[in-house]
Parts: C-alpha cells; structure tokens; sequence
C-alpha cells in the first residue's frame, strides 16, 4: 500500500505571521488556527473559507483546542490568558488569568469535560471545562518546563513531554506517575500524540528524530530518523497505522506506524514549504489534515492510496 | 594434389640436339644449376612443371619452383599446361605470399600476391572453365578479406563442377566466416559424403568445429575422434581435441558443472592430446601454444614459457606470432614481470591489432604504469571494436572517471566525464548481470559528490550479487552504509553495517580491523541518528574487543562531553593516555574539551607546549582563551590586564594567520578582539572580509554585531536573518539580537511597526525556550515601550510628565485601542512584578530597574485610565446621545407606528363601513330585485290567468289584438 499527499486547497496568507497551532474541529465543522499574530481564525473544514476572526489575544497564540461538539475553543496565548470562545458566533465567553509564561499548551479531554494545561513547572493542570479557573487536579512530574499534554484517547491516561528529554505517563485518576519514557538524548519534546487505538505515544523532538514508544509497556518501540530540523508536531491518523510530522527543516512527513518487527517507514514526504511546518491536525475520518506554516500558509492535504 | 608420387626418374627430349636425356630429380642442383644445364634447348613445358613440383614440395623450395616455372612459361606446351603452369606458378606465388618468413616484408608480401592473382587471371583467359584458377582467385579474394568475390568465384567453379571439393571448402570457410555454421556444416558433411577418405584436409575438422560453434560439444569431440580415427598423425584434431579437453578443465561457459576430479581428468587429456600433436609434428606452433596454455592453467610458468620460447621461433603466421606474444605476456604478467608482460602485449597488439585479449593486458599495464590517458585510449579501442564486455566496460569507466577528477586539464577532464556519462549510459547493467559496473557507477557519483545516487548504484550492485547467488561482500554493504550516512539516511546506514557486521561475523578473525572499521561506521551512524545508548555500547565493545581502537574511545568521550559528564570524558581520555601516553592529537582533543567547557587553567601549559610547536590549533584556541579571559574582565580599574590579554590574544591569532593565511577562525579572533576593544569601524570591515571569504552564520551574526553597533541596523538586521534562516530559525539568542535591533530602532525613531517586529521576534525565541526568563522580561519592556510610544503620541504626555489637557473635543485614541494598550502596560506591568519575585532571583536582572519599570507602568497605568475614564465620559456622552437619539427615534417611530395603526384601523372602519354599504346596496339592491320578480311574477300570473280565460277562443286572437288596439 502505497500512500500519497495531495493537496485540495491552500491559504496563502492566511495569518500575518508565522502559524503556531492549528485544530480541525472534532465535530469536522470548521479548522481554527492560531499563531504570531495574536489572533485566532475560523475557517470551513472542506473549503478554507474564511469565517471569523478570534480577536483578544495580546501576544501570540501558543496553543488551542476545539472541544468533542466543536462549539467551543480554547485559547493559549503568550499574554498569559486562557481564553474560552463560542465557535459558532465568534465570542469570548471566558477569560482567566494565569502568571506571566506559566502556560503554552493544552488539550481537551476527549469528553470535552476537561482542559488539561502543561505548565512552566512541569505539571499538568486539569481543569473543568464550565469553569475554567478551577484547577481540579495537578499532575506533578519531576521534569522542567512542561511543553505538550495529551490524553490518550479513553482519557485514563496523561501525558507530558518536557523540555529535558522526558515523557511522563500519569493515571488520570490517582495522578501517580505510570511510565517515565525517554530516548530523545536531553533534547526538548515539543509534541506528543496518542494513536487512536490508545496503544501507541508519538513524541517529535528537537533531536530531529521521532520516538514511538508501547504505552502499556512503557519501552521504545522504534525511532524515527529523517528530518533535518526540530520536529515541531506529529499526528496521528485515525486508522492507528499512519502518522504525520512537521519540521523546522520546512518537511512534511507521512509514516507507517512499525508492526510486529518491522521499523517505521517514511511513506512520503512534502518538501514544498518554504518555512518551518509548526502545527498538523487530522480531520476526525483520518483521510485529511491541514498544516500550518511559519509561512503564513494554511494548507489542507488529503491522503491518497 | 598428392606430391608424395612425384616420379623422380623422367626422359625428356632435347628437340634441338635431338636426343633425350634421363635426369634423376635427385640429383638436380639447384634451381640456377637446372636451368643452366638445359641451356637454350628447348623442352616441353610439362617437364618444367615436373621440376618445379619437385623444387616446391621434396625441396621444400617455392622460390625455386617460380624461376623453373617461370622459364617453363617460355616453353611450347598445350593450353590446358599452360593453364597448370600459370596455376602452379600462381598457388606458389600464393605459398610464398602466406609463408611466415615473408611476412616481415610487406612490399615482398605484396609483390607475391600481384603476382599470384596475374598468374590465376591469365590461366582464367586461357581456359574460364578452369578450376583449379577459379578456386585460386577465390582464395586470393579470401586472403584480400573479400568474401563475396571469393564465394562468386567458388560458385562459379561449383556451376561447372557441382563437386568440385576445393571449391566446396572455400565455400565452407565462407559460410563460417559468416557465422553460417549450419551452412558450413552441411558442405563439410557433403564434401566427406563425397570422398570419404580424405584427410588433407580433413573435413571433419571443419564439422567439428562448426558442431562446437553449433554448442554441439559431443559431436564436435566426436567428429575430432574419428578425424585422428582417420589420421592418428592429424595435428589439426588432437590440437582441437585438447582445445576442448582444456576448455573444460577450466570450467569455462558451457561446462560450468564440471567436477574437480573430471577437470582433472579433461586437463590430462588434453595435454595428451597436445604432446601427440607436438610428437606428429614437434614445429607446430599452435601446439606449442596449446601446450603452453595447458602448463599456464596449471600456473607452471616455467614449462609454459618454454613452449612458448618455442613457439615463438615456430610461428609461421602473423596471427600465431602474435598469439605467442600475447601467451608470453600472458606468463610474465603472471609471475609479475610487468615489463617483460608490457613488451610481449605491445607486440602482440602490434602484429595482431585485433587482439582483443592481449589489448586488455596492454591496458592493464598502462593502468599499472600510470599512463592512464593511453590506458583509457586502448580501452576505447576495445569498445570501439566491440568487446563490450563488463571488465572492459568497468575499466574504462573507471578511467574516464579518474581522469575526469584528477586531471588539471579541465578540458581533458569534462571529456573524460562525458565518456563515462556515455559508456556507463551505453551499457546496459542487466545484461551482464555483473555488480562491478554499477559499484564503479556508485564510485563516480561519489566522486560527483551524490551519495543519494551513489547508494543506489551500489543496491543495484547488491540484487546482482543475490539475482546471481553469489555471497555480497561486506565492503559492498559498508559501503552502503557510508553513502547511506552521507546522504542523511542514518537508519539506513546502520541497517546496512548490521548487514556487513552479520557477514564479518562468519569469516575467520571476524575481519580483523576492517571488521572493527565497520563496527565503528555503525557506532558513528547511531550517534548521528541520536540513538546515543546503541552509540555508546558499539563503541563499548569495540573497545572491549580492542582496546587500542582509539577512535572509538573517542567517540566515547564525544559523547560524554555533549551529554556534560565532564569527569567521564576525562576518565576515558586518561584511559586513552595510558594506552600510548604521546598521543598528542588526544591531548590536544582533551584541551579542546576543558577549554570549552570553561577550564581555562589545566589545558594552558599543554596548549603553549604545541603552541610552541606551531601547532595551529593550540595558538588559535590559546587565542580565544586570551579573548575570553579578557573580557572576564569587567572591573573599570583593571582595565591594562584587560588589554594586555587582548593584545596577547591578537598576537596569538596573527601568529596562527602567519602560518596559514586561510585560517578564518584567527582572522575572527583578531576582529573579535577589534570589536571588543572598541574599533568598530575596523572589526565591520574585518568581518566583511571574514564572511566573504567564509560565509557562515557564525561570521554572519559577528558583522551583524558589528553593523547594529555602528547604527547599520538595515545590514544588522538583514545578516542576522541570514544566519538566523542558516539555523532554520533554531537559534533563540540570534532572534533576540534581532530584536534588539529593532527595538533599538523602535525607541529611536518612535515607531510601532519595530517595536511590533521586535515583539514578533521576542516570541519566537521565547517559543523555542519557554523558560527563558530574558525573553519574557524583554516582552514585558516592548509591551510597556510601545504603551509608552502610544502615551507619547497620542496622549500628548510630554517628557516633563505634564499631562497635556485632553479635549472631549479631539480624542484621537479611540477608546477600544486605548483599552488594548491598556493591556499591553498592565500586562508588562504584571510580568515585571512577577520578575522581582523569589523564583526569577537567579537570573541577572537589575532589580532596581525592574523596580523601576513597574513603578513607571503603574503610573502610565494611571495616566491611561484616566483617559480612559476620559473618554468613557465622552463615550457615555456619546452613548447618551446616541440613546436619546435613539429613544427619539423610537419615539417618532413609535408615533408614526400609531398614526399608521390608527390610519390602518380607520381605514379599516372605512373599509368595513363601504362594505357594509355595498352590502346594504346589496341587499337593498337584492330585495328590489326580489320584489321586482315577486311583482313581475305576479303580474304574469294574473296575465297568464286572463289568457287562459280566452283558451277557448283561439281564433279570437286577431279579436284580442284588435281588441287590444282598443285599449
């Protein structure tokens, strides 16, 4: 099986800086970026269209998240604000504090209860969607500056890549640490990514390789060399076999998920971009995702056998 | 054409005496003495003929024969002996022309085959039917390489004489020659049918080679068997025969099953078969050669050389003489007499210029004596004569390719790449199914510097070896490792070492160093792909293996030094030391590490020693040692230490620049040194030169310090950028000076837009490193920056800090950009606040400062509320009016509203009224009408009633009417 990228629609410009996160709603309505230039977009999901503009943000947008029903984003910025927005009509519904560089990165739990936070001192906050200023637990790993928080899909599991080489599996419900994983030789993790299936974490690193590691064994499964940069995002497809990852070496990536024995492929590869690829998001049938660039582009591909 | 029945005793008459004398052959003198001893007389031309066979085959003498027969062409005598004596004379001139002792002499050689084709041409005018003259020129066509004249002449003769057996063997060597082997059979087998007892020649010599050319081996032996069954003393067969014997001894292409001990068995018969042919005729040179080859494929160098000494003085043709060379050249190369072997090749190639075999060696030996333009020459000359084999493809390939990257003639040089574009393209790698070709491709994309290519020539080289079954040797997979890593492709590159490694593993002594080399590749590609552990236990074992493998070790302690374990880099360098205590690299290495990582003082003294030595390396890092020591100097007092350490430092670097001129890292160091002593002008123009000799980022950001120092912020900021996209924007302190720049710029020239930039700047580096505390406060000092620009500009705050009054009048700041830059100080403020806090103590801020910025904040802070208060009174005058205006608005709308419901009700009234009207009219109208019908119909029936009254009178109508008229 041979698979291919092919890209349906681009959008130059899309941003006025660099692109630093970018979702493809759960629901597979709309596709929200965020980046350098404070502000959050909407697009349509199949088309690019443009749809509003997110605005409140004074520095840069970090990261964001669309919840399960994809009526409500989550934003993080460097302004040191979490802000909650309707979607649907463009407004701001809440807006909470935290210090000054404590938070770049978070995620929805997949019921949409939940909005995890990675946070400078290497925990996870886990706050309560309808209230996001209570923070209802905290996840505390002995690593440095949290980077990237995931929850493994049946949403018993965290975890947190830090920008010393570790990974921490924390139990959502006892918040007691069930593997520490490493192999990225003292290099910042900078994104992670649960395989649908929940079996397989994939970590891109500023080492220039990706790991993928057994979560219930908690060992390395394969390692991933071929980028020439920091790899800034990995994604996993919905059919538990493929991968994507982007690079500051202006890459994209698709890879064969490693079975029995065998390593990890490079299925093909995009040497198009012109600048760093920062942020990739599947759509949720898993046949097509969007990437964003330091480029200012937004651009949607589809996998093709 | 049997001679051996020449009657030696004739009578011959003397017309002009008359007499007849009686001459016994035997005891003729020579040619001179007979031709004298008849004087003028003159005898019959027949008896010239007798003589001259005599001279040609007892005496072995052709040059006897043509005098004899020349006279005798001055004899009376018939046509038909005429033509024998032309014929004669002409196949003796033919002899003459093909005997090896002529050869030598080309005009002779000429001369004799002028006049052989005279002599067959007027035999043929005498009489066209004749063929034996027919069948001459034939051959004499044959000799000239013509073979269609040739076989037009042997049809010829054929046409008059169907049977004719000389003719049908010229026909055969045609047919051969033409690779017609079926053809060339047929007429052998028709010429033995023919007379089968014939054995000079003996067609079945011919049918046995053409059943070998036919792939018919047991045949041909076969046919070779009966030929010595026929001829025991044939030497042409056991010549063959041996041939074949040996053929099969060396496993050559059909007989690739062959057994040992039956390799053995063939070898022996063949070299009975040879010896045979050498006792039936001890001169044959194709023997001796035969022979000689049997003792070469035994590697008896000696014995073969013997037979060739031999052969050499028999050689009777040019081909055997160059045959003989070649076989020569052949031995010598052998036991490595490269001159004797140079010599005997020239010769052979210069006799035999199409000896393909012995052209090879000659290359080869060219090649060996580095001649190898006329290598490359002498191998084209192969190609061009078509043995486009795989060994002479693959050298010269090579050839091409070695001349075309080491020869300084560029001209030569793009030629030799081109040929080997063309050959390489030309040749067609399946065919041979032989890896080397492509393994010399992969060489010369190596040398063109395409690992990518290369690997891939070199995995094609790789199916070779496994399409053909043979083992793939693991310099072919280390190989691959190495273009593989060149190429980027580490996982590749240690799949492939794993794959060697695996093979090395079965051979004896594991490979010894070369097994260990590759050991270490893999050691290497496992650090390149990051996989440090794998890294670190591969060189782990090697070391274990051989502890005196010093790279590994070194690699080790690279390892250990990325990873910041210090002690275990010393560790593992002290080892090292132990093993040879004089390895000065090692030393240097280990100074190398401690000088970077900031221990200054134990590697001082080893650096001077080298130093001393003009080591470049130790007086450049002994330099930048001095650099650093230098600016470790803050104190304003200690300021001529300062300088002393910078001059020291610059000398040093001259002096490493004296030895090399090109060493840029001293050339920096010196305009390093510039740079910080304050001669800036001096240190910009240094580092131009630096970086146009050298452009990498590190002397892209060292002018770019330079440019923003001396206000150049446009070349500051675009060489900045330059390294910055050299590092893919990886690196966060160059996105922090190019900041700065634009900060610089901001503040000066009190524009947003850089401040803006700078802030953009100031997040992607904050981005790369979320800890770094420098670039959150920096983000805090823009915000508050560009608040304050908008304060300056907008709020008409002059420096004296007197609030300007503000007009409700002339805000021109609307109040939703005033609460974003609102937002911009408070946050800037906050960040400031949360800086002076415990846990940011650790990082060098000037607190005071801080203090400061905050206290500065909180005040613009204050300044803008108040205007925001300001304006939020405008704005609620504003929204005021904007609701009375409205509420008017409404209200005017609520009344016309009314008067429109009211309009809309009283029309309704109205509406309702006419209808009610209408229906009133209506119904009015209706009961008129009702009563009109009522009276209408009343009316009728009281008429009716009084017409049916005058029923009865029906003829009275006229009454009625009149009647009527009365009325």
């Amino acid at each position: 099986m041979s698979l291919q990228f092919i890209s349906f629609v681009e959008k130059p410009k899309a941003h006025k800086s660099p692109i630093w996160s970018v979702r493809w709603s759960p629901s597979g309505n709309v596709v929200a970026s965020g980046g350098l230039d404070n502000e959050i977009k909407i697009w349509d999901a199949e088309t690019g269209d443009y749809y509003r503009t997110l605005e409140g943000h004074i520095l840069a947008v970090t990261g964001l998240d669309i919840n399960p029903t994809g009526e409500v984003l989550i934003s993080i910025s460097f302004d040191n604000t979490i802000k909650r927005w309707g979607v649907l009509e463009g407004i701001l519904i809440n807006d909470i504090e935290t210090k000054p560089g404590e938070v770049c990165c978070g995620q929805y739990s997949k019921d949409g209860n939940y909005f995890a936070t990675a946070s400078q001192h290497g925990t996870i906050d886990l706050r309560n969607d309808s209230n996001l200023e209570e923070i209802v637990a905290t996840y505390t790993s002995e690593g440095k500056y949290g980077l990237c928080c995931r929850f493994s899909p049946d949403n018993k599991i965290l975890a947190l890549s830090t920008d010393n080489d570790k990974i921490y599996l924390f139990d959502v419900e006892t918040a007691k640490i069930v593997h520490k994983l490493t192999g990225h030789s003292g290099n910042p993790i900078r994104s992670l990514d649960f395989t649908p299936d929940g079996k397989h974490l994939i970590s891109g690193s500023d080492d220039e390789t990706i790991n993928i590691y057994d979560v219930k064994h908690g060992n390395q499964i394969s390692k991933c060399t071929g980028h020439e940069g920091y790899v800034m995002c990995v994604a996993a497809a919905s059919d538990n076999k493929h991968f994507v990852s982007g690079s500051t070496d202006c890459k994209i990536k698709l890879w064969q998920l490693p079975e029995k024995n065998e390593k990890t492929q490079v299925v093909d590869t995009i040497e198009e971009h012109k600048e760093a690829v920062s942020c990739i998001s599947w759509n949720p049938d898993g046949d097509k995702f969007v990437v964003g660039t330091d480029n200012l582009l937004l651009k949607w591909y589809c996998v093709a056998k | 054409m049997n001679f051996g029945s020449i009657q030696k005793v004739v009578e011959i008459p003397l017309p002009i005496s008359n007499q007849t004398v009686e001459i016994d052959c035997d005891q003729l003198g020579t040619a001179g003495e007979t031709l004298n001893m008849f004087g003028s007389e003159i005898i019959d031309m027949k008896y010239w003929i007798h003589f001259a066979l005599f001279y040609n085959v007892i005496r072995e003498s052709p040059e006897e024969a043509v005098s004899i027969l020349e006279r005798g062409l001055l004899s009376p005598g018939s046509i038909e002996e005429r033509c024998k004596c032309l014929n004669l004379l002409a196949s003796t001139y033919f002899k003459m022309y093909k005997a090896p002792k002529y050869q030598a002499n080309v005009d002779q050689k000429n001369h004799f085959l002028v006049q052989a084709t005279e002599k067959f041409n007027e035999a043929s005018q005498l009489n066209p039917q004749n063929l034996i003259s027919l069948v001459g020129k034939g051959l004499i066509y044959l000799a000239k390489k013509d073979p269609v004249q040739a076989n037009r002449e042997f049809s010829n003769a054929l046409r008059i004489s169907p049977n004719f057996i000389p003719a049908l063997f010229g026909l055969a060597r045609i047919q051969y020659s033409h690779k017609s082997f079926k053809d060339a059979l047929a007429t052998y087998q028709r010429i033995v049918r023919l007379n089968p007892f014939m054995i000079h020649p003996d067609p079945r010599i011919g049918i046995g080679l053409c059943l070998n050319k036919l792939n018919r081996f047991n045949e041909a032996v076969q046919a070779f068997d009966r030929a010595i069954a026929m001829n025991p003393n044939s030497v042409p067969a056991n010549i063959l025969l041996a041939t074949i014997e040996f053929d099969i001894a060396k496993q050559l292409d059909p007989y690739k099953d062959v057994t040992d001990e039956e390799r053995l068995a063939n070898y022996c018969a063949g070299m009975e078969r040879v010896e045979l042919a050498l006792n039936i005729d001890p001169t044959k040179s194709s023997a001796l050669i035969l022979l000689a080859h049997g003792f070469y494929l035994r590697e008896e160098m000696d014995f073969s050389l013997e037979a060739l000494r031999r052969a050499e003085k028999y050689a009777d043709s040019r081909f055997m003489q160059s045959e003989t060379h070649y076989q020569l050249a052949r031995a010598y190369h052998f036991i490595e007499e490269y001159d004797k072997a140079f010599y005997h090749y020239y010769h052979a190639i210069d006799i035999n210029e199409n000896h393909t075999s012995a052209r090879y060696g000659y290359g080869q030996m060219l090649i060996r004596n580095g001649y190898y333009e006329e290598a490359r020459d002498e191998f084209e000359k192969l190609w061009v004569l078509n043995v486009k084999n795989l060994d002479v493809t693959t050298v010269l390939c090579v050839l091409n390719a070695h001349i075309g990257f080491n020869d300084s003639d560029q001209s030569v040089k793009q030629k030799a790449l081109n040929d080997f574009d063309r050959i390489s393209k030309a040749f067609i790698e399946d065919k041979y199914k032989n890896p080397d070709i492509s393994t010399v491709k992969a060489w010369f994309f190596e040398q063109k510097k395409n690992p990518v290519k290369a690997l891939a020539s070199l995995k094609k080289a790789k199916e070779l070896y496994e399409r053909l079954h043979r083992p793939v040797p693991f310099e072919l997979l280390n190989k691959m490792g190495n273009m593989a890593f060149k190429a980027k492709f580490y996982d590749e590159a240690i799949e492939h070492y794993s794959e060697a490694l695996k093979i090395i593993e079965e051979l004896p002594e594991k490979g010894g160093y070369r097994g260990l080399t590759v050991c270490y590749n893999k050691g290497r590609a496992n650090e390149a792909a990051h996989k440090t552990e794998q890294a670190r236990n591969i060189y782990k074992k090697i070391i274990d293996h051989s502890p005196e493998f010093v790279l590994a070790r070194l690699r080790l302690a690279a390892i250990e030094d990325k990873l910041k374990n210090h002690h275990k880099v010393d560790e593992i360098i002290h080892e090292v030391l132990d093993l040879d205590e004089e390895n000065m690299e090692v030393k240097k290495i280990h100074a190398l590490y401690q000088l970077r990582r900031g221990d200054f003082q134990t590697p001082r003294n080893f650096l001077h020693s080298l130093a001393e030595k003009n080591d470049l390396v130790a007086i450049t890092a002994l330099g930048s040692l001095y650099l650093i020591k230098a600016r470790l100097i803050k104190q304003e007092q200690e300021k001529p230490q300062r300088e002393a350490y910078y001059k020291r430092a610059v000398e040093l670097f001259q002096r490493a620049l004296n030895l090399n001129p090109r060493n840029i890292w001293a050339a920096n160091g010196i305009t390093v040194a510039l740079a910080e002593t304050g001669r800036m002008q001096e240190a910009n123009e240094g580092f131009w030169k630096i970086l146009q000799n050298c452009p990498k980022p590190e002397f892209n950001i060292n002018y770019a310090h330079t440019c923003a120092l001396l206000g150049d912020y446009g070349n500051a900021i675009r060489f900045y950028e330059v390294a910055s996209k050299k590092y893919q924007h990886r690196d966060y302190q160059i996105m922090e000076w190019i900041a700065r720049v634009y900060y610089i710029i901001g503040k000066e020239r009190k524009n947003l837009e850089s401040l803006e930039t700078a802030l953009d700047w100031t997040q992607r580096a904050l981005r790369l490193k979320p800890d770094h505390k420098i670039a959150l406060h920096n983000l805090a000092l823009l915000q508050q920056t560009r608040a304050q620009l908008i304060r300056d500009a907008k709020l008409g705050q002059s420096k004296v800090g007197v609030t300007a009054p503000i007009t409700a009048a002339s805000p021109n700041i609307s109040l939703s950009e005033l609460k974003k830059v609102i937002a911009w100080a408070q946050w800037s403020t906050k960040t400031f606040e949360e800086i002076l806090k415990e846990e940011y103590k650790k990082v060098m801020f000037d607190r005071d400062l801080v203090k400061n910025r905050v206290a500065f904040g909180n005040s613009m802070i204050g300044s803008f509320e108040k205007k925001k208060k300001e304006l939020e009174v405008i704005e609620e005058q504003k929204e005021a009016e904007r609701t009375e205006r409205k509420r008017v608005e409404e209200e005017n709308r609520r009344i016309e509203e009314q008067r429109i419901a009211e309009e809309a009700i009283l029309e309704e009234e109205r509406r309702k009224r006419a209808a009610e009207e209408d229906r009133v009219r209506n119904e009015r109208l209706q009961e008129y009408a009702a009563m009109q019908k009522i009276l209408y119909a009343r009316e009728e029936k009281s008429k009716r009633r009084r017409y049916s009254s005058d029923e009865d009178d029906r003829g009275m109508s006229s009454k009625k009417s009149r009647r009527g008229f009365n009325l």
